[in-house]
């Protein structure tokens, strides 16, 4: 019995000692977080593969302007979708990331510390439920009975859902999750006759199909979607004006595609290894937003009187809520906070490059 | 065996006896030291697990609290999980599971037989199992997709393969582990091929085909959540994987735990049956 009680003993001191380790750890973090440091040593981004701005200012170099310069080294990471993202911040892997608004409400409602800084673009033709030409498909009601393809948790989940509903054919399709490259060779098999999907997946997809519904049309019912850039509360409120900056570059960016189409065509065309025309086409298939329009009241709005985006984002909430995908939808109040228009409104304020 | 049982005397009988129980009894004895040890070990990751959530060191969506996973593993248990029923999950995983393992066995322990028995047949297929078998899967998993399709088979495809590799290599070095006076006894005595083959290479490999079948399992099972990651809508990696996709935290660590179960009771059966069929084990 004593043995017993010597081992209990020991082991009830192990766990101690680890509990308290553990509490150091966290102490250890609260003191770092504390210290208010002039700048990070490095950045790490959280990307998707798409034609948008932050893909322009990559390949233009925007990042090295704007934090290279400065000592900073800058780490991108490709993701497949915003979920994957969402993964990455949690762990904290991540300072920036470029989601879905469906995966930026996932990470709200998960109490990530995080917050909508930019919103890179409108989502419209570039996103649809591609049908194949051969599989007699005319109309949404005739999905019915079939197998539709889509990446689970992002935009076009959500919008396909919505198309689904709005047909009253919502338990009558069967969905199946895949990522965009698997979509595609499903596709080339023949094992799917449908997919909602986006650029540059979709225009592989278009070659043997047609689009039968887009989140352009969707838009128009009020269903919308857009890519948004999250931060970590943590960065944001040690760097805000890296965050302000970040916006410059995307600013930048856009300025390229709203100036000359054709040139940032070229440019995402090499980086992205797709056609110059159809990366145009897919750029044109989005819309992106300046400044000034971002800060109007049809998006991001002032702090004291918050924008549309928000109410959008509270509305796709509680509908992700009644799907069952997140457990609670955060208050509108919550969303007002989190769609933040501060960094848009200091890169206005501290910089100079000129929008036309 | 008989024979074996005509040579002992009495006396040797007894001895044997004698030994058995004193492996037995010790057996029980270190038994009883072990359990406790085990359930400490359980006890304290429960307890630390519940402190560290306590404590509020991490955010929910980190690490969810035991509460909380309980909870969790109860709604999905009423309410299933994307409006599937949870033993629809588990059945749809264990049956790809069982048939990727049932072909696994039905192949791998005949190829592997004959591959340690006869040289030839082993230079064949020898260096194919040693070259794939330490790819990981998600290597090749795509290739298979493209062709077999979305559907089950491209899964149970890939859980064969993982399944086959430990079943086959248990099986050749069951056989080369094989006494070679007993083959030569049984030739002398005039026995032919296939008796040798049947009456004595099989059995005396079965212990280690076991082993190996056992071993399969893990690794097939290891294998599930990246089988069932594309064009899935059921099964219980897939639930885990959707689960993470929400960063439903909660929902993984139920879908683990559910996982790490089942495998256990999986095992242990098969544990049960290879005292079944293999009643000579430990005993010859």
């Amino acid at each position: 019995m004593k043995n017993y009680f010597l081992k209990f003993l020991v082991i009830v001191l192990l766990i101690s000692l680890l509990s308290i380790s553990l509490i150091g750890c966290g102490n250890n973090q609260t003191i770092n977080e504390n210290e208010q440091q002039t700048l990070p040593k490095k950045i790490n981004f959280g990307i998707l593969r798409i034609p948008n701005d932050e893909t322009i200012a990559i390949a233009e170099g925007y990042f090295e302007k704007y934090f290279t310069e400065k000592g900073i080294q800058v780490n991108t990471t490709v993701f497949d979708s915003g979920a994957e993202a969402n993964q990455a911040l949690a762990s904290g892997s991540i300072d920036f990331a470029t989601m879905g608004n469906t995966n930026a409400i996932t990470a709200l409602s998960r109490k990530l510390k995080v917050e909508m800084v930019w919103l890179h673009e409108v989502l419209g033709d570039n996103e649809a439920l591609a049908v194949k030409n051969d599989s007699g498909i005319k109309k949404v009601q005739d999905l019915k009975g079939m197998r539709v393809a889509v990446p689970f948790a992002s935009t076009a989940h959500y919008i396909l859902l919505n198309v689904l509903k709005e047909a009253g054919i919502k338990d009558k399709v069967q969905l199946l999750d895949m990522q965009t490259a698997e979509i595609v060779a499903a596709w080339e098999r023949g094992d799917i006759k449908a997919a909602y999907s986006w650029q540059p997946t979709l225009a592989k997809l278009l070659e043997n199909g047609y689009p039968l519904i887009t989140s352009e049309d969707m838009a128009e019912k009020g269903y919308i979607t857009a890519n948004v850039e999250v931060v970590r509360k943590e960065f944001s409120n040690k760097y805000p004006d890296l965050v302000a900056n970040f916006v410059s570059a995307m600013v930048e960016a856009g300025n390229i595609y709203r100036n000359s189409p054709q040139k940032a065509a070229e440019i995402v065309s090499n980086e992205l290894g797709i056609k110059p025309e159809v990366a145009l086409h897919q750029m044109q298939g989005t819309s992106w937003k300046t400044r000034e329009e971002l800060l109007s009241q049809e998006f991001f709005g002032t702090k004291e009187n918050p924008g549309n985006f928000a109410k959008v984002m509270k509305d796709t909430s509680d509908f992700l809520q009644n799907q069952g995908s997140i457990e609670d939808s955060p208050s509108q109040e919550t969303f007002n906070e989190y769609v933040n228009p501060e960094y848009i409104k200091m890169s206005l304020e501290n910089n100079q490059i000129q929008e036309n | 065996m008989a024979e074996k049982n005509l040579n002992n005397s009495k006396e040797e009988k007894n001895k044997i006896k004698w030994a058995d129980n004193l492996l037995n009894k010790k057996d029980t004895k270190t038994n009883k030291t072990e359990k406790t040890l085990t359930f400490l070990t359980w006890a304290s990751i429960f307890i630390i697990w519940y402190i560290i959530t306590k404590l509020k060191l991490f955010s929910p969506t980190l690490l969810p609290s035991p509460l909380r996973v309980w909870r969790s593993f109860l709604f999905i248990l009423e309410n299933g999980y994307n409006n599937v029923p949870i033993w629809i999950h588990l059945g749809t995983s264990l049956k790809r599971l069982f048939v990727a393992l049932f072909f696994a066995i039905f192949t791998a322990v005949p190829l592997g037989l004959l591959s340690g028995y006869f040289s030839k047949v082993e230079a064949v297929i020898d260096s194919v199992i040693e070259f794939y078998r330490p790819l990981p899967p998600l290597a090749y998993y795509t290739l298979l997709v493209l062709w077999f399709g979305i559907d089950d088979l491209s899964k149970q495809v890939l859980l064969f393969l993982a399944a086959f590799a430990p079943i086959y290599i248990a099986c050749v070095s069951a056989v080369r582990k094989l006494n070679k006076d007993f083959v030569l006894s049984a030739e002398s005595l005039g026995a032919n091929q296939k008796d040798i083959f049947l009456k004595i290479v099989l059995p005396a490999s079965m212990p280690e085909i076991f082993t190996g079948i056992r071993t399969a399992f893990g690794v097939a099972y290891t294998t599930l959540v990246s089988a069932e990651m594309v064009a899935a809508t059921s099964g219980i990696g897939w639930m885990v994987l959707d689960a993470s996709n929400f960063l439903k935290s909660e929902v993984i660590f139920v879908g683990i735990i559910i996982m790490g179960i089942t495998g256990v009771i999986i095992d242990a059966g098969l544990r049960y049956l290879e005292k079944k069929i293999i009643f000579w084990k430990g005993k010859v």
